[in-house]
């Protein structure tokens, strides 16, 4: 049995920490039944997560003990029928299954049913049932049954069902004793003579007859649902507070993370001067500085954005907002061929795509997963800023004036707007490429009462999302940086050839230009020259773009190292005064207006993020998708580029 | 053989008189999506000619026959729309609801 | 469009492997004992070896005993859409000659005191027994710890009517006595003085 290609490090035991010779139990149940936060009762920091085999869905495996006694508990997707409709449906009847080839079925069942929909999940245990596993059922959130004046006779239930039932509130360690007792002793677990139908026309007779039986009075309509829907969801000021609440959320990612942010990179540059300093060779302290601690650096700094994003997530998901906030957006996301859910991961975008894509988690449907993917690098990300900053600035000049505003703000403006519908226009055509691969996924989503969210299931979600993001893409964006310094900075120069060739070794800026000249970097921009002179870039602006692959704003250093520039970090003038050095436009300046627009449209759309490339790897699964990604960008952006250069050139 | 054809088996079979496989002829019958906030009826059929899947999912849901069914609110676009069935409360894009066709209940 | 809607069953263990105790709504078959006829369903499958008797009526269940060499696994499905096809006609089931409503309703209360109710009593060192039944009306005695005290006496009359009356809906009254042990049968005199009672 082969899990996430990882080899097992010891016998028996798989990287997710299945193992042969313990009990394992699974965890099913619909979604919001409370089945993640059991597992987080029990399991906590002792869950594992891989892949299923052949798919994106991720496995949470975890250990607990009971008297000395370890156990493995698998927390299974959530889903409301074993007629499965979607990947993450299929795991679970594949773990059900019989005679699945690659996955082992689990001892037996804990079944997770929430007290006040009753009626609908029976369905989901009349199916668990047919299985013929040993099983048990847990009812969750009986004390809000309580609270909303409904009722059920548990003996009775126990009886009609033939199967153990526990009752559980809010996953309360102290409730556990009970339940990890009765787990303790699976085997013992009565199992019903004959298993309820799976008929879909026989099934309500029995749900029908168990519910009689057991007495069960429906809760009423939960009051306070009640009145925070008719706010949250009322036309008007429904849509007042979720923008509201939407401009918050973005406004934490991006203003909340920023000051932590700039701590770790004060840290990594602080850690890159005591490099720098304490080192003897310039090259070898060069590379750890810039390589190494950069890409660590880089990898890092994004822990801040993650964490924040995945605590608002998690809330949002826990408490039940969420499913309102995708209710009020669905039509819109509708005409992209996306769902309601899909805004909350295109807004995070705006901060960064790295958690924007991570948050397309929460979307059900592959289909819709791949397609929001594909379009959520074209939102304008923040590390696009200090590039169209610089660019914007080079065009036009900050007194220049559209009517009553601001040229510059106007043009940002613009290519904010340009940049989201584009998202949408990709995640529209990547949604209907994707029809072909099966019928649409209807449309459904269950709106959940409000509920308090479990500070520990957040913070679990939070780790989980981090470890993850350190464990996989950490690596991808740690190589490209490296492998990115070695481009720009080799081949090594010794101060003696410099000096011959007329750079005063003591000016570092002299002398990272001419390393930049000279490096590898700059022999594959002469070599790809061709490809972006339509475009009007030279090849010095071929070495930014090369170098902004590992990130962004990385293009801005990158062209003040190029232009000699005296403060790197405002190359502004210096770029200037580039000229062209051969070809038509000899002597010209470079940066002219059609140039800079078409480096800002290529800008809006490549898809120049070595992270991006990674989280876009880990979310689907294969490198194919951040290949199309791109591939498709790259095209897109050049034609655009192209394009635009042709129009301006026009214009001017 | 595996849980798969025991459960998934039916989704594909025509089922009696709770599930159609094919559409039928309705051409008076209301549907879920044609009806007004706080409105309560009850379900006579779930069919759906183009996704027999999604149909079963619906079942899945609470949407079988006899089950009362409250619609609660629409979306401010008209899109999707919140219903109340087997104790809970789901949002349908009315492409779906349209497979739900219904009686008015006489309360 | 549908035909008839499917009658509400599930099946609960017993004692005994073979036999599962059919659950069925409450007044479906106005009678309790074993039936000298069954539906054309049912009866075919005693025809065909599924079933063996003995077929036992219940005031909201039916017993039903798989033959010997077949299991409930294999046959169970069978034998529920048949008991689901049977039950759908009611008047086909004939009851035993000797039959009457009030056999119900004692069956109804007997099962009332050997469930929950019964063991509520008991378990305070009382004793409940149902003493008449006629014309859907039951009189119960309560005698032991529990007789004397007077929550108790109307604590306990109370749950055994609710209990009842969801067996048997046509129930018009509960009348309870109280008998206190070395005094004569009849309504006993509640008494003025505290008693001493273990705790309800």
């Amino acid at each position: 049995m082969t899990l996430d290609a990882g080899h097992c490090a010891v016998p028996g035991e798989d990287r997710v920490g299945l193992d042969e010779q313990l009990p394992t139990l699974a965890l099913v149940g619909s979604p919001n039944s409370g089945k993640t936060t059991l597992f987080n009762a029990l399991t906590g920091l002792r869950a594992k997560t891989g892949n299923y085999p052949g798919v994106t869905v991720t496995r949470y495996v975890g250990r607990f003990s009971v008297d000395d006694q370890e156990m493995v508990l698998e927390d299974l997707p959530g889903t409301y029928s074993l007629a499965a409709i979607s990947p993450d449906e299929q795991v679970v009847a594949d773990v059900l299954d019989l005679d699945h080839p690659a996955l082992a079925r689990p001892d037996a069942l804990v079944v997770t049913l929430d007290a006040t929909t009753l009626r609908r999940s029976l369905n989901m245990l009349a199916q668990v049932l047919a299985t013929g596993l040993p099983a048990c059922v847990v009812l969750t959130f009986t004390d809000e049954l309580t609270r909303r004046q409904g009722s059920l006779d548990v003996a009775a239930f126990e009886r009609a069902v033939g199967v153990p039932v526990l009752t559980v509130t809010g996953g309360r360690r102290q409730e556990l004793g009970p339940l990890r007792d009765l787990l303790l002793g699976w085997s013992a677990w009565p199992v019903p003579a004959l298993p309820p139908p799976t008929e879909p026309d026989e099934v309500p007779g029995w749900i029908e007859s168990v519910l009689t039986t057991s007495d069960y009075v429906l809760p009423k309509v939960d009051e306070r649902t009640r009145r925070i829907d008719a706010v949250l969801l009322h036309p008007v000021w429904g849509s007042v507070v979720f923008f509201a609440a939407m401009f918050v959320f973005f406004q934490v990612i991006f203003t909340l993370a920023s000051p932590v942010q700039g701590w770790l990179e004060d840290l990594f540059g602080f850690l890159g001067t005591q490099v720098r300093v304490h080192v003897g060779n310039r090259y070898l302290a060069s590379f750890l500085a810039d390589g190494i601690l950069g890409g660590v650096g880089g990898v890092v700094t994004f822990l801040p954005q993650i964490a924040l994003l995945f605590v608002l997530i998690s809330i949002m998901e826990a408490s039940g907002y969420m499913s309102r906030a995708a209710f009020l957006m669905d039509r819109v996301m509708a005409k992209a061929g996306l769902e309601g859910r899909a805004f909350v991961a295109l807004l995070s975008s705006l901060a960064c795509a790295i958690p924007g894509i991570m948050a397309t988690r929460t979307l059900p449907s592959m289909r819709d997963r791949i397609a929001t993917m594909m379009g959520a690098p074209l939102m304008t990300c923040s590390a696009r800023l200090p590039v169209y900053v610089l660019l914007v600035g080079l065009l036009v000049s900050p007194s220049a004036r559209i009517g009553p505003v601001g040229a510059q703000g106007v043009i940002m403006f613009a290519l904010y707007v340009v940049g989201a519908l584009s998202a949408m226009a990709s995640a529209w055509v990547f949604s209907r490429l994707g029809r072909r691969s099966g019928p649409l996924l209807p449309f459904y989503m269950e709106m959940p009462p409000y509920r308090m969210p479990s500070a520990r299931s957040v913070g679990l979600a939070v780790w989980d999302a981090c470890r993850g993001f350190l464990r996989k893409v950490g690596k991808i964006i740690l190589g490209t940086t490296v492998v990115l310094w070695v481009l720009l900075n080799l081949p090594t120069h010794s101060d003696a050839a410099m000096s011959a060739a007329g750079v005063d070794v003591h000016d570092s800026s002299a002398v990272s230009s001419y390393t930049i000249d000279h490096s590898v970097a700059a022999g594959i921009g002469r070599a790809v020259e061709p490809i972006f002179e339509p475009l009007g870039f030279d090849w010095r602006i071929n070495v930014g773009i090369l170098a902004s692959l590992s990130a962004r704003e990385t293009f801005v250093a990158t062209m003040g190292q190029v232009a000699a520039a005296a403060h790197p970090d405002q190359p502004a003038q210096g770029l200037k005064h580039l000229t062209v050095q051969s070809g038509s436009r000899e002597g010209e300046p470079l940066f002219t207006a059609p140039v800079l627009a078409a480096l800002l449209v290529f800008f809006l759309y490549a898809l120049q993020c070595a992270s991006t490339i990674g989280v876009l790897r880990r979310e689907s699964g294969s490198w194919k998708w951040p290949a199309i990604a791109f591939g498709y960008l790259f095209v897109v952006a050049w034609v655009m580029a192209f394009l635009t250069q042709l129009v301006v050139g026009m214009l001017t | 053989m595996s849980i798969l054809s025991a459960v998934v088996a039916p989704r594909r079979r025509a089922i009696g008189p709770a599930l159609v496989e094919t559409g039928s002829d309705r051409a008076e019958g209301i549907t879920l999506a044609d009806l007004t906030p706080g409105q309560a009826v009850r379900v006579l059929e779930v069919s759906s000619q183009d996704d027999p899947a999604a149909a079963r999912r619906l079942s899945d849901l609470g949407f079988v026959p006899g089950a009362e069914v409250r619609m609660v609110r629409r979306a401010p676009l008209a899109d999707p729309v919140v219903f109340r069935v087997a104790g809970y409360e789901i949002a349908l894009r009315r492409a779906q609801a349209r497979w739900v066709s219904v009686v008015a209940l006489v309360s | 469009m549908s035909a008839a809607p499917v009658v509400p069953v599930h099946a609960e263990a017993t004692e005994v492997a073979d036999t599962l105790r059919w659950v069925i709504p409450v007044g479906t078959l106005g009678f309790v004992g074993e039936p000298t006829a069954l539906p054309a369903p049912l009866q075919s499958l005693y025809d065909d070896g599924v079933l063996t008797a003995p077929t036992l009526v219940e005031p909201s269940a039916v017993l039903l005993r798989m033959a010997a060499g077949r299991s409930w696994r294999a046959d169970g499905p069978r034998v529920r859409r048949a008991l689901q096809a049977a039950l759908a006609e009611p008047r086909e089931w004939r009851a035993p000659s000797d039959a009457c409503t009030d056999d119900v309703l004692r069956a109804a209360a007997e099962e009332v005191l050997a469930g929950e109710v019964g063991d509520f009593v008991r378990g305070h060192g009382g004793v409940i027994e149902v003493v008449d039944v006629a014309a859907d009306e039951v009189t119960i005695e309560l005698s032991g710890a529990c007789a004397g005290c007077p929550a108790s006496g109307i604590t306990v009359q109370h749950r055994f009517e609710t209990a009842l009356r969801r067996r048997y809906p046509g129930l018009r009254g509960v009348v309870a006595h109280e008998r206190r042990d070395a005094s004569p049968r009849g309504p006993a005199l509640l008494s003025l003085l505290p008693t001493r009672h273990r705790d309800a």
